[in-house]
C-alpha cells in the first residue's frame, strides 16, 4: 500500500479528500445552514422588491386619480370628485385619501379609522413606516397645479408577509433537513463500508489462514506414519547397502540395487506429494481424471492403513472429468479417510470408490466419490452439526474439528455437495458429488527415456551444495554435456561477464550470497537474452513466483530422464 | 400638521360649495338688478368663482404653437364691462400657463385684440357691440356669461341649482384651431348647444 501511494493520482486523492470531507455531518451541516441562510436573504430581497413595488404602484395610482380628478377638481364639482374618491372604497388597502385644491385646502376624501387626514394638503416625499405608504402628488393640468392627492395605504404586517414566505421557508427547511440527513447517513454508510472492508480483508486472511491449517491439520494426522514409513525406507536402503557389501554375485547386487531404487523412489513421492500438501497456493482447479488423481494419493492413503484398516479403491474407468482444486481434493479425501479410520478402532474396510451419476430432469451430471466405513457410526442428533467448523467428537489434542468442515468447503466451492448417510454400529458413507466438466484432463507426462546429448555443449552449473553439484554433474556428463560449476549466483554472474560461452544455465534456487538463483535468471535474461536458464527446486515460495514469471523449472528431486528431457527441449526447440 | 377627521360628503358639499354659491348667486341679482355693474364695482362670490374658473380654462385648452409668442405673458383679455374687476388679477398673480406669466387686459368695447390668448366678453351698453365680430379663425378662447346677453362664446358661463356651470361649444373652438381637453368638456352642462 505504501509503496503505491506516491504513484496515485492527484485527482483521485483530491477525490478522496472531498469524499472525505462531504463525508461529515459538520460539512452537510454547513451546507444546510448555507442553504438557510440563502433562502432568508432570498425572501429579505423579495421582501425589498415588493415594497419598492408597492410604492411605485401607489404613486401611479395616485398620479390617475389626480390626473382624473383634475376637472372637478378645478371647477368646484365636488360630486364627481367624491365619485373619483369614494371608487377608492373598495380597495381595502387603501387608509385614507384627500384631495386638495391649490392653496392646499382640503376639498374631498375619506380615512378609515384610525388614520386621519392632514388638515392642509402639501406635496413631500413619500412616507413608508412598517405599516404604512403615504404618497402625495400634485395636480397638474398643462403645467399648472390645480391642487395636490394625499393617499396612505396600508402594507403588510411583518406577520403577513412572514406568512406569505412559508411555503418556501417550509421547502428550504425541508431541503436542508434532507442535506443534513443524507450527509449524516452518508457518512455513517462511508465508516460502515470502511469497516466492511476491512472486516472482508482480515476475514479473507483468516479464510486462507483457516485453509492453511486444515491441510497442516490433516499433515499432523499423518505425521507419526510418515516418518514410520520412511524409517522403513532408510532401514530397506541401508540393509541394501549392507548386504552389497558383503555381496558379489551380481544378479543378487542388481535385486539389491533395484530395490533401493524402489524404496527411494517412494520416499521421493511421498515428499512431493507432502510438498503439494502442505503448499499454501490460492484455489486453482483444474480439469482432473479422478481416478488417477486417487490413485496417486496411495502413498498418504497407505499411512492410514495400520491397526487392521484396510482401504479398498473402487475406481471404474471412464469415470468423467471433474474441474477440482486437486490438493483440496486430496485433502478432503484425506479427511474423510482419518474420520473413516478413527471411527472404526476395531479395525474394518474404508472403501473409496467413484461412479457417474447422470443428471436427470435438468440436474447436472456428476461424478459421485463414496468414502464408506464399517465403524461406529453418526448419531442421528449430531450429524447435522459434522460440517460445523470446529465441532468434533475427538479428545482434546486428537481433532480440531476442521477436517469434515473442509470437506464441506471444497465440495460448495466447487459446484459440488456432500451426502452423509450414517447408521449408528453399522457405519457412514459420505458423498462427494462434484459436478462433471466437458474439458480434458492434464495427463501426467509419460517417464521419457534419457535424451542422449544430440551435440557437445557447455552448460554451467549453479550449485552450492557440493554433493547435489557433484551428482547434477555427472548427471550432464552422463547424458553428454560439458560442464562448470559455480558456487554462487555472484560468482556465476563474474564467470558469465569474463566470458559468456555456455549454452545454457543450470541453477540452484536458494543459494547463499547477493543473487538468488531467481535473480541470477532475471539479470541473464536481461544481459544475454539468448541464453536459456533452468532453475532447479524443491518446493519453495519463490518457485509459484518463478513459474508465474515463465521461468522453466526442474522440481528436485528429479531423474536424470526429466533433466535430459527439460534440457534438449531448451536447446533443441 | 394637524389631521382633521374627514366631514361627510354631505357636509362637505353644503359647506364647501352650495352656501356661498347660493349666497352669491342671491346678492348677484340683488346688485344686477339694483346697481348696474361698473368696471370698479366689488366682485361678488359667484363673481370670484368666475374669475377662477376662467383663469382654470386655460391649461385644458390648448392653442396652436403659433399662437404662443415667444416670452410674452399669456393674456387673458376683457371686453365690455369687467364684472370680475381685481378679483380676477388676485386669481392670476403669481400664476403661469405653460410656463408664461399671465396678465389681464382690459379693452372696452373695442379695444385691440393682438396678444390675446383668452377674450372674455361682459355685457356692454354699447348697441354696435359685437366683441367676437373680428376673431374670425383667430385662436383665442372666446368666454362669456349667459347672463350678460353676450352670446356666440365658445365657453358661456350658466347657472344650475345655484352652482355656477359652462357650457362649451366645441366645433367653434376646433375651427380656430384650439383644441379642448375631454376632461374639461366633460364638465360643461352641455357641449355644442347653441
Amino acid at each position: 500500500m505504501t509503496a503505491e501511494s506516491p504513484s496515485r493520482l492527484p485527482l483521485s486523492r483530491l477525490r478522496d479528500w472531498l469524499t472525505s470531507l462531504v463525508a461529515t455531518p459538520i460539512t452537510a451541516g454547513i451546507i444546510a445552514c448555507l442553504l438557510l441562510g440563502a433562502g432568508a436573504a432570498f425572501a429579505f430581497q423579495i421582501d425589498r422588491i415588493s415594497r419598492d413595488e408597492k410604492l411605485q404602484q401607489t404613486t401611479v395610482q395616485a398620479q390617475v386619480l389626480a390626473s382624473g380628478i383634475a376637472a372637478p377638481l378645478a371647477f368646484d364639482d365636488s360630486a364627481t370628485l367624491q365619485e373619483y374618491l369614494g371608487a377608492l372604497h373598495a380597495d381595502p388597502q387603501i387608509l385614507a385619501v384627500a384631495a386638495y385644491d391649490a392653496q392646499g385646502g382640503f376639498v374631498g376624501g375619506y380615512a378609515v379609522a384610525p388614520a386621519k387626514l392632514p388638515r392642509k394638503g402639501q406635496i413631500g416625499e413619500p412616507v413608508i413606516s412598517a405599516r404604512e405608504l403615504t404618497v402625495t402628488v400634485p395636480v397638474v393640468q398643462g403645467d399648472t397645479q390645480l391642487g395636490s392627492v394625499y393617499l396612505r395605504v396600508g402594507l403588510d404586517s411583518w406577520s403577513r408577509r412572514a406568512t406569505r414566505y412559508v411555503g418556501i421557508a417550509a421547502i428550504v427547511m425541508m431541503a436542508a433537513l434532507l442535506i443534513v440527513v443524507l450527509g449524516a447517513s452518508y457518512a455513517s454508510l462511508h465508516e460502515a463500508h470502511n469497516q466492511l472492508q476491512q472486516e472482508t480483508a482480515s476475514r479473507m486472511q483468516a479464510e486462507e489462514a483457516l485453509r492453511q491449517s486444515q491441510k497442516m491439520e490433516a499433515l499432523g494426522q499423518l505425521t507419526g506414519g510418515v516418518a514410520h514409513d520412511f524409517n522403513n525406507l532408510l532401514m530397506v536402503a541401508s540393509g541394501a547397502l549392507d548386504l552389497m557389501d558383503r555381496t558379489d554375485d551380481p544378479t543378487k547386487l542388481e535385486r539389491l540395487k533395484a530395490g533401493i531404487r524402489h524404496a527411494v523412489d517412494r520416499g521421493a513421492k511421498l515428499t512431493q506429494q507432502l510438498l503439494t500438501f502442505s503448499r499454501r497456493s490460492p484455489l486453482k482447479p483444474e480439469v482432473i481424471d479422478l481416478g488417477h488423481r486417487i490413485r496417486g494419493m496411495d502413498a498418504l492413503l497407505d499411512r492410514l492403513q495400520t491397526d487392521g484398516i484396510q482401504i479398498e479403491l473402487d475406481l471404474p474407468a471412464g469415470l468423467w472429468p471433474v474441474e477440482v482444486d486437486p490438493s483440496e481434493l486430496e485433502v478432503a479425501i484425506l479427511n474423510i479417510a482419518i474420520n473413516a479410520r478413527d471411527a472404526m478402532p476395531g479395525g474394518g474396510t474404508i472403501v473409496i470408490s467413484a461412479v457417474n451419476q447422470s443428471g436427470n430432469e435438468g440436474a447436472d451430471d456428476m461424478v459421485r466419490v463414496a468414502i464408506s466405513d464399517s465403524g461406529t457410526g453418526i448419531a442421528p442428533e449430531i450429524l447435522n452439526r459434522i460440517f460445523e467448523p470446529f465441532y468434533t467428537t475427538k479428545g482434546v489434542g486428537h481433532g480440531t474439528g476442521l477436517g469434515l468442515s473442509q470437506v464441506y468447503g471444497f465440495a460448495r466451492a466447487s459446484g459440488g455437495d456432500v451426502e452423509v448417510r450414517s447408521e449408528v454400529g453399522k457405519g457412514t458413507l459420505i458423498s462427494l458429488l462434484l459436478p462433471r466438466s466437458h474439458g480434458e484432463p492434464e495427463r501426467a507426462a509419460v517417464m521419457p527415456a534419457v535424451v542422449q546429448a544430440s551435440a557437445r555443449r557447455r552448460i554451467l552449473l549453479v550449485e552450492d551444495d557440493n554433493t547435489v553439484a557433484g551428482m547434477v554433474g555427472d548427471m550432464l556428463s552422463a547424458i553428454g554435456y560439458d560442464h562448470e560449476r559455480a558456487v554462487s549466483g555472484d560468482a556465476a554472474m563474474r564467470r558469465l561477464e569474463r566470458n559468456p560461452d555456455f549454452s545454457m544455465v543450470l541453477s540452484d534456487m536458494i543459494m547463499p550470497g547477493q543473487l538468488s538463483g531467481i535473480d541470477l535468471v532475471r539479470q541473464i535474461s536481461q544481459r544475454w537474452p539468448t541464453m536459456p536458464a533452468i532453475l532447479m527446486t524443491g518446493y519453495s515460495e519463490a518457485a509459484s513466483t518463478a513459474r508465474n514469471e515463465g521461468i522453466r523449472l526442474v522440481t528436485k528431486p528429479f531423474t536424470i530422464q526429466t533433466l535430459s528431457a527439460q534440457i534438449d527441449s531448451i536447446l533443441v526447440h | 400638521m394637524d389631521d382633521v377627521r374627514p366631514p361627510s360628503p354631505a357636509r362637505t358639499l353644503r359647506r364647501t360649495l352650495t352656501a356661498p354659491v347660493v349666497l352669491c348667486c342671491v346678492l348677484a341679482l340683488l346688485m344686477s338688478q339694483d346697481a348696474p355693474a361698473t368696471a370698479q364695482q366689488p366682485a361678488s362670490l359667484e363673481q370670484a368663482v368666475k374669475a377662477s374658473f376662467l383663469f382654470k380654462f386655460a391649461p385644458f385648452v390648448s392653442w396652436p404653437a403659433a399662437a404662443q409668442p415667444q416670452g410674452g405673458p399669456f393674456n387673458i383679455c376683457l371686453r365690455g364691462e369687467d364684472p370680475f374687476g381685481a378679483t380676477l388679477d388676485e386669481v392670476v398673480r403669481g400664476q403661469r400657463i405653460s410656463g408664461r406669466s399671465v396678465s389681464v387686459r382690459r379693452l372696452g368695447d373695442n379695444g385691440n385684440l393682438g396678444g390675446c390668448q383668452m377674450l372674455f366678453a361682459g355685457r356692454s351698453t354699447a348697441t354696435s357691440y359685437a366683441p367676437f365680430a373680428e376673431i374670425d379663425g383667430q385662436p383665442i378662447l372666446t368666454v362669456s356669461d349667459q347672463k350678460s346677453g353676450v352670446d356666440g362664446a365658445m365657453i358661456q358661463f350658466v347657472m344650475q341649482n345655484g352652482r355656477v356651470r359652462f357650457q362649451i361649444d366645441s366645433t367653434a373652438a376646433r375651427a380656430n384651431g384650439l383644441t379642448i381637453s375631454s376632461k374639461l368638456l366633460g364638465m360643461a352642462v352641455s357641449v355644442d348647444r347653441r
